[in-house]
C-alpha cells in the first residue's frame, strides 16, 4: 500500500466522517451539542487527545464552553481571553475573496499566542463565524501520535466546521423560524382577540347606535309636547317601533294632581279599556306588593315578570315591563307586548327600555311641571282676576266715598255759607223774605172772600169822554152840567171847584142815594179827582154810567189844571 | 260813666228785648192788616206814593211781608236780613208820613187799624223811634237766635 494510497483512504475516510457528521448534526437539536459533536468528531477522527469547542451569538455576552481532556482552567482562560482569539483569527483576511476563509480560519497555535502557551497540548486553533450572528473558536491538541495536522486534517477541519457552522446556521434559522412562528401565533392570537374585542365594539356600537336612534326619535316625537297624556302616547308609539312591539301601554296615576292616563296600543282587538280608578287601583296593587320604588327621586325599574299577569287584561302575553316614578308621587307603569318580528326580546332589551323610560321620565316630569305651573298660572290669573274686580270694586267705593265726602264737604259748605250768612245781611234772604210774603199774600187774597183784584179796577172799564176845562167851566156857569169832586171828603174838604158836588166813591152808594137820585140821569155831569195813587174820576164815571147816566165826563186836566187856569178853588 | 251808660245801651240784652218788641210789632201789624186788604189798599193810596197800578199789590204782599220778617225776627232766623227788612219797611211808612205831614194831607196812618188813627208829628217821632229800635237790633243783637244752635250742631258735624 503506497503513501498515497494511504492518504486516499484517510481523505475518503475523513469524508465519510464528515458526512456521519452532517447527519448526526441534523439530528441534534441545539447548538451546544452541536459544537461538542462535532468536537468529539473532530478528536476522533484525528486522534486528538484534548480540545474545546465554543460559541456564542454575537452581542451575547454568555458564551457556551465545552471542553474534552482540557482542564476547567484553560476552559475559563478560553472564555476570558475569548475576544483575542477571535481577533487573532479574523486579524487579516477579512477582505478575502474566499467565504469560507471569510467564515473558517484555522490557526496553528504558536509561541504568539501566549493565551494558550499555558496550554501546550493544544496546537492548533480554529475560529468560524457566520456572516449573522454566530461565531465560535475550536482548539484541538496534538494527535495521539504526536504527528502534525496534514492538508487532508486541515481540509476535514474546514469542512467539519463549515458543516457544523451550516448546522449551527440552519438550527439559529430554524431557531429564527420558531420564534417568528411563535411571534406569528402571538401575532394572530391577538389579532383574534383583537377581533374579538373589536366584535364587542361593533356590538356596543351598533347597540350604542340603536339607543341614539331610539333617543333621537323620542326627542323627536316628545320635543314640543307638553301634555302628559300626549307625551305618553307618543313615548307609547316610539317604543312600540324601536321594540317592534306588537302591543304596548303605559298606565300613569299622579295622586296629587288626581290624573290618570292608560295609553294603550296594538293589534287592537285584545286591548282592554281602562278606566281611572281601575288604573289608580292596579298600580297601587303594583306597586305595592313586592315592588316598588322609593324614595322622592324620579327612577325607573324592571317589572318583575310575576307582576305581568296584573295587566293581562289590557295587554295580554306582556314580554317587557318597567316601573317608574316621578318625585316619588306621580307613578306608571310602561308594558310591551309579544314582537312582530320572529326573534324574541334580547337581554338588553329590558335595560334598554329602562334607559328609554328614564328618558321618557324627564319629559314626563317637565311635563308635569308644565301643567303644575299652568295650573299655578291659571290660579293665579283667578287671584288676578278676583282681585282685579275687589280693586274695582273698591275703586267704585273710593270714587263713591270720594263723591260722598265731595257731597258732604259741599254740605258743609253750604251749611257753612248759610250760617255766615246768618251774621251778615244777604240780598238773597230779603228778596226770600219779600218774595215768600207776596206769595203768602197772593194766595191769601186768592182764597179770601175779602180778597182784592191785583190790578188797578179802572183797567177793566170803558175810556170815559172828557171835557176841556174851558168848556166846562162855560158850561158849568150855564147851569148846564154838574160838577162832581170823586176824592175823599178830607180832601174835597181842604179845596175844591166852586160849585161842585163831593161823591167819595168809599160812601157811593150812600151819597148817591141821598143827592144824585133825584138828578135828572139826561144831564151831564162832569167829574174830576185823581192823583198818582189812584183814578177817583174814572171809577166814579164807571159807577155813574152804570146807574143810568148817559152824559157823564172827566175833567180833562183834573183840578191841577183848573187851577193853574186860573179859576176859583175854594174849601 | 258814658262808657258804663253806652255799654248798657248797647247791651245784647237790649237789643234782645228791642227785636222781640219789634218783631210783636210786626207781627200784630201784619195780621190786622191781612184780613182788610181793601182799606189797606186805600190807606196806602191816600199817602199819594205809590203808583196805581202798584196800591192793590201792596195791599196784598205788604202784611204777609210783615208777618213773615216778623217771626223770623222773634225765632233769631237771619236776624239782620229780616231787621233790615223791617227798618226798610219803617222808613218807608216814616218817609211817607213826613211828606204827608208836610203836605198837611187829612189822611190816617192805617199802621194798625185802618180806619181813625190819623198821622201827626207823633206817629212819625213813633215811627222814628222804631227805626231808631232796628237799628240797634241790626248792630247790638246776638241772644237767642235759633241759627245759632244749628251753627253748634254744623260746628259738631265738622
Amino acid at each position: 500500500m503506497t503513501a498515497t494510497s494511504l492518504a486516499d483512504d484517510r481523505r475518503g475516510f475523513l469524508r465519510q466522517v464528515v458526512r456521519q457528521a452532517q447527519v448526526e448534526f441534523s439530528r441534534l437539536e441545539s447548538p451546544a451539542k452541536v459544537i461538542d459533536s462535532a468536537l468529539l468528531t473532530a478528536m476522533g477522527a484525528l486522534g486528538v487527545a484534548c480540545g474545546f469547542s465554543s460559541w456564542c451569538r454575537s452581542g451575547a455576552e454568555r458564551r457556551y464552553v465545552v471542553g474534552r481532556g482540557l482542564d476547567e482552567e484553560t476552559l475559563l482562560a478560553v472564555d476570558r481571553r475569548w475576544d483575542d482569539l477571535m481577533v487573532r483569527c479574523f486579524a487579516a483576511g477579512d477582505n478575502s475573496p474566499d467565504a469560507d476563509c471569510t467564515r473558517v480560519r484555522i490557526l496553528p497555535v504558536s509561541p504568539d499566542l501566549p493565551l494558550l502557551s499555558s496550554t501546550p497540548a493544544l496546537c492548533i486553533l480554529i475560529g468560524w463565524r457566520s456572516t449573522t450572528d454566530l461565531a465560535g473558536l475550536m482548539g484541538l491538541g496534538e494527535g495521539l501520535k504526536g504527528a502534525p495536522f496534514g492538508d487532508s486534517d486541515i481540509d476535514f477541519l474546514y469542512h467539519l466546521v463549515d458543516h457544523m457552522l451550516m448546522e449551527m446556521r440552519a438550527m439559529a434559522d430554524n431557531a429564527l423560524l420558531h420564534s417568528l412562528t411563535n411571534e406569528l401565533n402571538q401575532a394572530r392570537q391577538k389579532a383574534d382577540e383583537a377581533n374579538q374585542r373589536n366584535d364587542v365594539l361593533k356590538t356596543e356600537l351598533e347597540e350604542a347606535g340603536f339607543r341614539l336612534s331610539g333617543f333621537n326619535d323620542i326627542f323627536h316625537e316628545l320635543s314640543g309636547l307638553t301634555e302628559s297624556t300626549k307625551i305618553m302616547d307618543a313615548f307609547l308609539l316610539v317604543m312600540l317601533g324601536i321594540f317592534s312591539a306588537r302591543s304596548g301601554a303605559i298606565l300613569y296615576a299622579d295622586p296629587v294632581s288626581g290624573k290618570t292616563h292608560a295609553a294603550l296600543r296594538g293589534s287592537g282587538d285584545s286591548l282592554g279599556h281602562a278606566g281611572p280608578d281601575e288604573v289608580s287601583d292596579l298600580l297601587a296593587a303594583i306597586f305595592g306588593s313586592s315592588f316598588g320604588l322609593h324614595g322622592e327621586t324620579s327612577q325607573a325599574a324592571a317589572m318583575p315578570p310575576e307582576q305581568f299577569k296584573r295587566l293581562d287584561r289590557f295587554i295580554p302575553r306582556i314580554k317587557l315591563g318597567v316601573l317608574f316614578q316621578i318625585d316619588g308621587q306621580a307613578k306608571g307603569v310602561v308594558c310591551l307586548g309579544q314582537r312582530l318580528v320572529e326573534h324574541p326580546y334580547e337581554a338588553n332589551d329590558q335595560k334598554l327600555l329602562q334607559v328609554f323610560t328614564h328618558t321618557f321620565l324627564a319629559f314626563l316630569k317637565n311635563s308635569r311641571s308644565f301643567e303644575t305651573i299652568a295650573h299655578l298660572h291659571a290660579e293665579q290669573q283667578q287671584k288676578t282676576m278676583v282681585q282685579e274686580k275687589t280693586v274695582q270694586a273698591l275703586s267704585e267705593c273710593r270714587l263713591a266715598i270720594d263723591g260722598m265726602e265731595k257731597a258732604g264737604e259741599r254740605i258743609k259748605a253750604a251749611i257753612t255759607r248759610a250760617l255766615r250768612r246768618t251774621t251778615r245781611v244777604s240780598v238773597l234772604d230779603i228778596v226770600l223774605m219779600v218774595v215768600a210774603g207776596t206769595i203768602l199774600g197772593v194766595i191769601y187774597n186768592y182764597a179770601s172772600p175779602s180778597g182784592i183784584p191785583l190790578a188797578p179796577r179802572v183797567w177793566q172799564y170803558p175810556e170815559p169822554a172828557s171835557i176841556d176845562i174851558h168848556d166846562a167851566r162855560r158850561r158849568m156857569d150855564a147851569g148846564e152840567i154838574l160838577m162832581v169832586d170823586a176824592r175823599p171828603t178830607e180832601f174835597f174838604n181842604q179845596g175844591h171847584i166852586q160849585g161842585a158836588l163831593n161823591l167819595p166813591l168809599a160812601l157811593f152808594d150812600f151819597v148817591y142815594m141821598m143827592r144824585f137820585s133825584k138828578i135828572d140821569p139826561q144831564r151831564p155831569i162832569v167829574i174830576y179827582g185823581r192823583n198818582v195813587s189812584r183814578h177817583y174820576d174814572e171809577e166814579l164815571a164807571f159807577q155813574l154810567a152804570q146807574r143810568g147816566h148817559a152824559h157823564v165826563f172827566v175833567l180833562r186836566g183834573g183840578l191841577t189844571a183848573w187851577r193853574a187856569s186860573g179859576f176859583e178853588v175854594g174849601p | 260813666m258814658m262808657a258804663t251808660f253806652k255799654r248798657m245801651l248797647t247791651h245784647p240784652l237790649v237789643a234782645l228785648i228791642l227785636r222781640l218788641y219789634l218783631a210783636g210789632l210786626f207781627i200784630y201789624a201784619g195780621m190786622v192788616k191781612i184780613n182788610y186788604t181793601a182799606e189797606f189798599a186805600e190807606t196806602i193810596a191816600s199817602y199819594r206814593m205809590v203808583p196805581h197800578w202798584a196800591v192793590n199789590a201792596m195791599a196784598v204782599a205788604m202784611p204777609w211781608v210783615e208777618l213773615v220778617s216778623g217771626i223770623l225776627l222773634l225765632c233769631g232766623i237771619r236776624v239782620r236780613s229780616a231787621i233790615v227788612v223791617i227798618g226798610t219797611l219803617l222808613i218807608m211808612f216814616t218817609a211817607g208820613i213826613a211828606v204827608n205831614l208836610i203836605w198837611k194831607a187829612p189822611i190816617d196812618c192805617g199802621c194798625f187799624h185802618t180806619l181813625g188813627d190819623s198821622i201827626s208829628w207823633k206817629t212819625l217821632v213813633r215811627d222814628l223811634i222804631w227805626v231808631v229800635m232796628a237799628v240797634h237790633v241790626f248792630f247790638y243783637d246776638r241772644y237767642f237766635h235759633l241759627e245759632y244752635k244749628l251753627d253748634r250742631i254744623a260746628r259738631e258735624m265738622e
